[in-house]
């Protein structure tokens, strides 16, 4: 009996280790959460306030910060007449409930008053189920007649914080703009809002232009013109609108497809020499060039990685055009392309994580992105021609050009978000091809 | 006609019997007794006019004229023995006058918030000189007067701009000329005030937390124990069972009754060890210890006199069952042979072990209940509440779906969109979230900014979704009052 006792009072005692793990077995519920949806973010624009002499402003800048949001393909604006709340002043509180019922996740409120010929446009940004303002409140002012921009801002900041990616509303597209038959097309250089609005002419249309390019400042604009038969690559002052020649044009030669590095301080383009076309690169303050190539096959398209260290151009080198990265001051290029079809026009992601080009493939042509190593290749768009990619200067959208078919088809620019979805027109009147997304405006 | 017969006789006899007297006179007896009979009263309505001169004349306006006491068939309450007029409790309130001049109710606001921190000096208005003036056109279409970016004075070289004094926080590099801030947010906003309650909330949030952990963890204690105890106390059965049914199949007779003396004394065992659990659980652990060491040492010295080791009880014991098995089965059957009684030896250890098994079980099971005593009793530190068992797969999945449904990645950059976070909060009993208590834990795959922004489009899925309340069993909230959620990125996401 008492050899039991002894034996079970052990057994106890270790019972006590087995236990303890049990009792570790305390904590919150833990779940993982992999899907989700992607659908664009409702949001409301209480109306703007008046603070002011806004006038006609008031109602113009609120839609177009709509439209800038809207546009990106990422939000939807719940329409004003399915508000509850109405905010009696810029400074009133947030009745957050009422925004929360109608199912807005985002609320911005604003105001505009024009005081000495200025439009100022102030605004703050919400979360409404959180309950609390994101960031600061922010003003912004612009002469009347860029009141667009002032907006444009307003909803930078709006997309920026929402997204997390960088702004782009406020930036310039330089594009070549087509006229006349397809046989005897008339094309001169513009520029206008990344939205097509604010169109203005660099270029007369007397002489063939193409490939406007902007230099990393937008201060200035590569471009090739055929003004002597030949192309040539042409540097321009956008302000001045001066124009002078690449380089000192060697006799027979032909220079194209330009382009800055992301320090403005050199320009690399592609060189027809006695029938065969490399890269070259140039000092944009000396004008002194030299070969980046020197192949038999034909290189062309370069474009600068952000950094400066890289270039990605086009070459078929090995039987059809595809895409190779080599180093800023040439050297043994890398092919990072591989797939089925002709690759062309590669240009660099400002992100510096992508290279978007356009592929052709059969009859099909593409707009598409891979990552720098020729990973992840995706195709954005396909349509009987698109060509012609350019990065947003976040790196997010790209425009392109889209030509329809048939004897009268036109050239339209459109743009795309590089997810793929999104694609929709520019609005602007005529056709247009070759677009160059410049810089954030400052 | 032996006995099992005349009592299946008498039973059927006495079955059919009622039988059939239930259906002789169960109609009678269980006849549906007559309903009362629907009573009914007039009622009529009253007009407005009626009514309100009832009420002038209930109020003293006028005389309490018969015309207002036999106002039409007005449904009398049953015990109102009071005339009308008379009436005080059945008179609709009549207008007070004084109504109208009673103080305003409290439309002053209430009493302004400590916004100190709000009221901070208003920043300049014009403070933006880091940012160059535009030099914008004066909007003709003249192609030289496009915007000169260029031309727009490098504000480093501009001596005639004032320095902004130190950074401004918030102010956007990229704002046009001359932006400034708007105003000061003003005094009184709700924010300021939403703000400081639910910071209020929060720590009082976090101070029920805590305890409720406290007892959650105690409560967690109570039911391992009794789980453990219920798990042991089966196996323990089913160990039995199983060496009962083995041990009648195999032993001979003469085993057998060495095997009911082996069930005795383990059933003594269990008895024993349940025995000793508990009165360890009421003395300290310490006392405890220390009679089991004295104990296990005056056992250790018998068990040494009967050559048995008390460190390996069991084998031991095993080992003298054995030799009990064997000594039996020579005295009851002295006539088998050596190779039976091996086989005997063997059968006798396998049973021995089994028990060994069942022992350590009825140990566990004294041990759980021996805790749970202590629980009780005030010693463990905690109350013996049970938390409940742990969540379903399926009310995971209620919950994991209902938020996901929410959790919008379409407005995210891409670095953000491939950010995991993790996301901790608190719920309270109805399934709502405790917004105070939301914060990120955790986050991989992207930048700090990029994980702010992850973390926002979780929170914003936690916060929608939510809606009345999280469906999840009230019964288990101890299992999910506390909750984090991994937002992994890896995953697919269905386009709307």
């Amino acid at each position: 009996m008492l050899r039991q006792f002894l034996l079970t009072s052990v057994m106890a005692l270790s019972g006590l280790g087995l236990a303890a793990p049990v009792l570790a077995q305390d904590g919150p519920l833990r779940i993982e959460i992999t899907d989700g949806v992607i659908e664009p973010m409702p949001f409301a624009i209480a109306r703007f306030h008046d603070e002011g002499g806004a006038g006609e402003y008031l109602a113009q800048v609120q839609n177009l910060i709509a439209a800038d949001l809207t546009g990106t393909g990422l939000f939807r604006e719940i329409p004003a007449s399915a508000h509850i709340a109405r905010p009696e002043s810029f400074d009133a509180p947030i009745s957050y409930e009422d925004w929360k019922a109608i199912n807005a996740q985002a609320l911005i409120t604003g105001a505009v008053r024009v005081e000495g010929g200025k439009v100022v446009v102030k605004f703050r940004l919400f979360d409404v189920f959180a309950g609390q303002p994101l960031g600061d409140g922010m003003q912004f002012d612009a002469a009347a007649g860029n009141w667009r921009r002032a907006a444009h801002k307003a909803a930078d900041q709006v997309y920026s914080r929402l997204t997390g990616e960088g702004p782009y509303f406020d930036s310039r597209v330089a594009f070549v703009q087509e006229s006349g038959p397809k046989d005897a097309r008339r094309k001169r250089i513009g520029i206008m809002d990344y939205d097509g609005a604010n169109v203005k002419w660099l270029t007369d249309d007397s002489t063939l232009v193409l490939k406007p390019r902007f230099s990393p400042d937008g201060s200035r604009l590569l471009y090739t013109s055929y003004a002597t038969g030949f192309p040539q690559a042409m540097v321009m002052d956008v302000n001045t609108l001066a124009s002078r020649p690449l380089g000192t044009g060697q006799q027979g030669t032909m220079s194209f497809s330009p382009r800055f590095s992301p320090d403005g301080r050199w320009i690399v383009y592609s060189l027809e020499k006695g029938g065969n076309t490399d890269i070259y690169q140039m000092d944009a303050a000396t004008g002194a060039q030299r070969a980046l190539t020197n192949a038999p096959s034909i290189e062309t398209s370069p474009s600068y990685s952000p950094d400066g260290t890289q270039i990605v151009f086009e070459s078929d080198r090995s039987g059809t055009p595809q895409l190779y990265i080599m180093g800023a001051n040439g050297g043994e290029p890398k092919r990072i392309s591989f797939g089925e079809g002709r690759y062309g026009t590669p240009v660099w992601s400002p992100r510096g994580d992508l290279i978007a080009f356009t592929r052709q493939v059969g009859a099909k042509f593409h707009i598409g992105v891979m990552r720098t190593d020729g990973s992840e290749e995706k195709m954005l768009t396909e349509s009987f021609l698109d060509e012609g990619p350019a990065w947003a200067p976040n790196g997010r959208v790209v425009m392109f050009t889209r030509v329809t078919p048939g004897g009268d088809g036109q050239p339209r620019l459109h743009s795309v978000d590089i997810t793929g979805r999104n694609m929709r027109p520019v609005k602007i009147n005529g056709a247009a091809s070759d677009p160059d997304w410049g810089p954030l405006l400052p | 006609m032996d006995r099992a017969e005349r009592i299946g006789f008498w039973v059927s006899g006495i079955g059919h019997a009622g039988l059939l007297g239930a259906a002789l006179v169960g109609g009678a007896l269980f006849r549906p007794q007559p309903l009362d009979a629907v009573r009914m009263a007039e009622v009529a309505t009253m007009s407005e006019a009626e009514f309100q001169s009832l009420a002038a004349a209930a109020a003293g306006r006028g005389p309490v004229s018969d015309a207002a006491a036999t106002t039409p068939a007005q449904p009398r309450a049953p015990a109102d023995e009071n005339l009308p007029g008379e009436l005080e409790a059945a008179n609709p309130p009549a207008p007070d006058a004084r109504a109208a001049t009673l103080a305003l109710p409290p439309s002053r606001p209430e009493a302004r918030p400590d916004l100190s921190d709000f009221q901070a000096p208003n920043r300049p208005v014009a403070v933006a000189t880091d940012a160059p003036r535009p030099a914008e056109p004066e909007n003709s279409v003249d192609l030289a007067a496009l915007p000169q970016a260029s031309d727009r004075p490098d504000p480093a070289r501009n001596p005639g701009q004032p320095q902004s004094p130190a950074p401004i926080p918030q102010r956007s590099a990229l704002a046009p000329a001359e932006s400034s801030r708007p105003r000061g947010r003003p005094e009184g906003l709700a924010e300021a005030v939403q703000a400081r309650r639910e910071a209020a909330a929060a720590a009082r949030q976090r101070e029920e937390l805590l305890a409720r952990e406290q007892a959650e963890a105690a409560a967690e204690r109570a039911a391992a124990a009794k789980a453990e105890q219920a798990a042991a106390r089966r196996a323990a059965e089913e160990r039995a069972k199983e060496e009962r049914r083995e041990a009648q199949a195999e032993a001979e007779a003469a085993r057998k009754a060495e095997e009911a003396e082996a069930r005795a004394r383990r059933l003594a065992a269990a008895e024993a060890a349940e025995k000793a659990a508990a009165e360890e659980a009421a003395a300290e652990k310490r006392a405890a210890d220390e009679r089991a060491a004295e104990r296990k040492a005056e056992a250790e010295r018998r068990a040494a006199a009967e050559k048995a080791a008390a460190e390996k009880a069991a084998a031991e014991k095993a080992e003298r069952e054995a030799a009990e098995a064997k000594a039996a089965a020579e005295r009851a059957a002295a006539e088998k042979k050596a190779a039976e009684k091996a086989a005997a030896e063997a059968k006798a250890r396998e049973q021995a072990e089994t028990e060994r098994k069942a022992a350590e079980a009825a140990k566990q099971a004294a041990l759980a209940e021996a805790m749970q005593d202590q629980g009780s009793g005030g010693s463990g530190g905690g109350g013996a509440a049970a938390s409940g068992p742990p969540l379903s797969q399926g009310e995971k999945d209620g919950f994991r779906v209902a938020v996901e449904q929410c959790w919008n990645r379409g407005s995210l950059s891409t670095e953000a969109a491939r950010t995991t976070v993790s996301v901790r909060f608190s719920m309270a009993p109805d399934g709502t979230v405790e917004k105070g208590s939301l914060r990120m834990i955790g986050h991989d795959g992207g930048s700090d900014a990029a994980a702010k922004q992850a973390y926002e489009a979780a929170r914003r899925a936690i916060l929608m979704c939510e809606k009345g309340g999280y469906d999840l069993p009230p019964e288990k909230y101890d299992r999910w009052k506390d909750v984090i959620i991994d937002f992994n990125a890896s995953g697919g996401a269905r386009v709307n």
